[in-house]
């Protein structure tokens, strides 16, 4: 167990390692260079120099990632070229914002998933299941801005029950919050179901057919029992595998959402970006939301490695 | 993006078509066949202003969009689009991945850790952060598109060729072929790809919905495929105003041509996988 755990962390920290080279390469070769759109057309080729020498610029590409990794570990990622407001002051807001909204998404489709998961694995191929199942096919096939569309045309244009455009959320009044907010919840809810349902009822389909619950069932354990205190338990490493592979997942599905909504988050603080140019915001951005994935996705591997009885060690 | 899930198997002797299938089959008839038509049967041209903005009329099947160009017929047009950068980005994701994957099936050893290490890395990324940050790098244009989403699919493919490869390899035929002493790529080409083509054809369809729907996905966020041009993805990105107007019909109906055409992909390949192929075993599958 110990060597499959240090391989998932090694793999883990190379992978952010990677992300961090790729991170900073890609700005690095996005055409003009920080100095010249700093300074606009009309600057002259001394002040660029100048500014080039100032930002370090004119030193050799190794160099400045070595630095640019200092700073940004300190979480320091500058200045941002379209507002002069250091990067770190842009983030905090915007990122209260997405992992409020993703908190909310979580805090409904987790127990939502798993009470599904268990509802279909306790009675398998019944009509509930099969509803369920019929149901997750579908959605999988759609990504969340089809799902936000179908939603906001129905629940916010020809309901309009839910604001279809969120551009300040009114964090003073929490019921008003979570009010303009439930369309992208709804959206995110039903984008992380189907894969998260499948894989409870999966998982514990598994552990349902394993000896130890026959054994239980023999003993005469009423099934309520069976699943709540023998299949879930051991079901638990998986399923939580999945939910967190499914936070990593909601932080990508969370860029799109924020979009279609005009949900002042960070998503949509990076698509800006790029549209702007503002390479530093890009860099901070895309850097949160790799590593938040990259971690998520440690983690979830990890639960596996951890919680599965059949890798733990020996007694005796 | 959303991810497919591995499908379902079935009774593996049912040959015959069933209807979901048969549906599915349709829809995929119908998209082709307006990908291949495209605009020579819309009813206007599609970049043309035709109407007055988000023009509601019986003359427009799905109203003007916000320049007043006829969306139904750019939704028509855009079907080209869509469809040739999804099925470029997953053929090239197969040439990669699963020529990667097979070759190091069959090397084993030093080499196959080394593209397990390296096919992990790959797989740790947040495909959507990579693709931003490609298109973003490069500016987006249609090969640009293809290749950043090739590479996506690339390590995924890799991953289940390797594991397909792997079990056919081991298989007494394979085994009486090596003895024999025939060269490797006799026996990668001819005993170990033969068997390997129904699963990857499964795979093939799981990676084409894959593609249909981040190529949308990138051009909902504006970082696709890049005005005039649009396909389905643009379209509801442009028509997000309509929206706000009161009028849905124009954003919904790209919306949901992504969603049936990925659906109807997807019971076309839940049907090919229920069909079994006689010579894998059926835990491979």
């Amino acid at each position: 167990m110990t060597g499959m755990l240090l391989r998932r962390l090694v793999l883990a920290v190379l992978t952010l390692l990677a992300t961090s080279v790729l991170v900073f390469a890609a700005t690095e070769i996005l055409p003009g260079d920080v100095a010249e759109a700093m300074l606009g057309q009309l600057a002259t080729k001394e002040s660029v120099e100048a500014l080039r020498e100032r930002l370090h610029l004119d030193r050799p590409a190794p160099e400045r990632y070595a630095r640019w990794l200092a700073h940004a570990v300190e979480g320091d990622f500058g200045k941002s070229l379209t507002s002069e407001v250091e990067v770190s002051q842009l983030l905090l807001p915007r990122l209260r914002n997405t992992l409020l909204l993703a908190l909310y998404a979580a805090a409904v489709a987790v127990p939502l998933a798993m009470a599904l998961g268990l509802f279909s694995a306790a009675w398998p191929y019944r009509w509930f299941d099969r509803l369920v199942s019929s149901a997750t096919v579908f959605l999988v096939s759609m990504p969340e801005f089809v799902i936000a569309i179908i939603l906001a045309s129905f629940l916010a244009v020809e309901w309009k029950l839910f604001p279809a455009v969120i551009y300040r959320p009114q964090w003073d009044r929490i019921d008003r919050a979570l009010l303009q907010m439930f369309l992208p919840m709804l959206t995110l809810v039903l984008a992380l179901l189907a894969h998260m349902v499948r894989m409870t009822r999966a998982t514990v389909i598994d552990t349902l057919s394993s000896p130890y619950v026959e054994m239980a069932l023999l003993k005469g354990a009423s099934k309520r029992r069976i699943i709540l205190r023998h299949a879930l338990p051991n079901a638990i490493g998986p399923i939580l595998s999945v939910i967190a592979l499914n936070m990593g997942y909601l932080f990508s599905g969370v860029v799109i959402v924020e979009v279609a909504f005009s949900y002042p988050g960070l998503g949509r603080l990076l698509i800006d970006a790029i549209f702007y140019r503002d390479i530093p915001v890009v860099q901070a951005t895309t850097a949160i939301f790799c590593v938040a994935y990259v971690l998520l996705n440690a983690f979830a591997d990890i639960c596996l490695i951890v919680l599965n009885p059949r890798l733990r060690p020996q007694a005796g | 993006m959303t991810r497919p899930l591995a499908a379902g198997r079935g009774d593996p002797t049912t040959r015959r078509i069933d209807a979901a299938a048969a549906v599915g089959a349709a829809i995929v008839a119908i998209a082709v066949i307006a990908a291949v038509l495209g605009p020579s049967i819309v009813p206007y041209a599609p970049r043309q202003i035709v109407g007055t903005p988000y023009q509601q009329s019986n003359q427009f099947l799905l109203g003007a969009d916000v320049l007043g160009r006829d969306v139904f017929s750019r939704l028509i047009a855009g079907t080209r689009l869509t469809l040739v950068t999804a099925l470029g980005a997953t053929c090239l994701g197969f040439l990669l991945g699963a020529g990667f994957g097979m070759i190091v099936a069959m090397v084993r050893g030093f080499w196959d850790d080394a593209a397990t290490w390296l096919v992990d890395v790959l797989l740790s990324f947040p495909p959507l952060m990579l693709s931003l940050l490609i298109v973003s790098a490069l500016s987006s244009n249609l090969y640009v598109l293809i290749a950043t989403i090739g590479l996506i699919q690339a390590p995924r493919v890799a991953r289940v060729s390797r594991t397909v490869a792997l079990g056919i390899a081991a298989m007494p035929f394979v085994e009486a072929s090596r003895a024999r002493g025939e060269r490797a790529i006799s026996l990668l080409w001819r005993d170990v790809l033969p068997n390997c083509l129904q699963p990857l054809f499964v795979e093939f369809g799981l990676r084409l919905t894959y593609s249909i729907l981040f190529i949308s996905g990138l051009s909902f966020l504006g970082l696709g495929i890049q005005p005039p041009d649009a396909d389905w993805g643009s379209l509801v990105r442009e028509n997000l105003g309509a929206l706000v107007v009161g009028t849905y019909a124009a954003a919904l109906a790209p919306a949901l041509a992504i969603a049936v055409l990925s659906v109807a992909i997807n019971l076309l390949v839940d049907w090919m996988s229920r069909q079994s192929s006689p010579a894998i075993p059926e835990e491979l599958l």
